[in-house]
């Protein structure tokens, strides 16, 4: 990826706590076994949505890594929940979505949902890796608004269009700044 | 009116990537590779195993190409696709893809032929035979025969 990340860059992840959520017993396993690789140790893995919804009231997660259609299907409305939930300290963790075959609608929901990402099913351990690097570096804001709380779901950093003087106070005015490189990195997202 | 709140919450991610130690970027990489390949067995196991799976639930009288049967299918492509890929079986995840692709949007309005599926079953049966895994021209072909019978199939669904 463009804005990447350099091989001889020396990370820790030894002390990260993940949630994970997937489909199947052998999904599971499968990433876990990459989230090891990466030097990760605290990995849970709730099968049930009252398991999910538990563990994010008595533990401390750094990061959440779901498949939507894990939990029985539920996994989607486990993530909208936790956004949601006020005075849940994981409510605002990083998430990671995760999904095999998924239609553009699919993806949107994902978004909507509050994700910070989507990535496409099957990944490399280096495109996860990847992913999980940018979330770590994302600077967007949070936004809390009706329906929706999550991370900031405009990518582009380049202000309003122009000759307009945009509708919010924290609009950028001119030059585009890295976050648009994420953009680009969305896109291909996507388009897998 | 919506009232919009902006805030910037911690990010203890970011925090506990930056601790001292760890290892570089490539050595993450690199190690799990190697995590992948200690189960790459126990997976390819898996995976013969849900290839059978959707072979014993279509070739049973009772099977209805609608509802939780259906569902039951597409959910063991949906796995096939994610597993087969992580272990470079390219063309077995995307017959996987395939079969998602037939059974995704199938029982809302008209019923699957159910020999469609039977034909991805017996695809995915024969690109794990060596013979077949050992020649890409081979594979290649068998996904484009896939391909096909998707497309027709799903042609025909939406005549109806």
């Amino acid at each position: 990826m463009s804005a990447g990340v350099d091989p001889k860059r020396w990370i820790n992840l030894e002390r990260v706590s993940i949630m994970l959520l997937e489909q199947s017993d052998h999904g599971c396993k499968i990433s876990s076994q990459i989230l090891r690789g990466f030097g990760i140790r605290d990995i849970h893995t709730p099968r049930t949505l009252n398991e999910a919804r538990a563990l994010t009231c008595h533990s401390q997660l750094d990061l959440i890594i779901a498949d939507p259609t894990a939990l029985n299907g539920a996994g989607m409305d486990f993530l909208r929940w936790l956004r949601r939930a006020e005075g849940n300290a994981n409510r605002f963790a990083p998430l990671i979505l995760v999904s095999g075959h998924s239609t553009m609608t699919a993806v949107m929901l994902s978004r909507d949902a509050g994700a910070n990402f989507f990535v496409a099913k099957p990944f490399t351990p280096k495109v996860l890796l990847e992913r999980i690097m940018f979330v770590a570096r994302d600077k967007r804001p949070y936004v809390e608004a009706g329906q929706y709380v999550g991370p900031d779901r405009r990518w582009k950093g380049d202000g309003p269009p122009d000759g307009t003087p945009g509708r919010r106070g924290g609009d950028k005015r001119s030059e585009i700044d890295d976050v648009s490189a994420s953009s680009e990195i969305l896109n291909r997202a996507f388009a897998r | 009116m919506t009232v919009v709140r902006t805030f910037y919450p911690e990010n203890r991610l970011a925090k506990a990537v930056e601790r001292p130690g760890g290892v570089t970027v490539g050595e993450a990489i690199t190690r799990a590779a190697e995590q992948l390949e200690a189960v790459r067995g126990e997976c390819m196991n898996a995976l013969d195993e849900k290839v059978a799976a959707i072979e014993a639930l279509t070739s049973g009288a009772g099977f209805s190409s609608r509802g939780d049967d259906i569902r039951r299918v597409y959910d063991l492509a949906n796995e096939i696709l994610n597993e087969a890929g992580v272990f470079d079986l390219v063309e077995l995840s995307e017959a996987g893809r395939s079969l998602c692709d037939l059974t995704g949007g199938a029982g809302k309005d008209a019923a699957l032929d159910v020999r469609a599926i039977r034909v991805h079953v017996a695809a995915m049966k024969s690109l794990r035979r060596p013979e077949v895994h050992g020649d890409a021209a081979t594979r290649a072909a068998v996904l484009e025969g896939l391909r096909q019978v998707t497309a027709k199939v799903s042609a025909k669904v939406a005549e109806r």
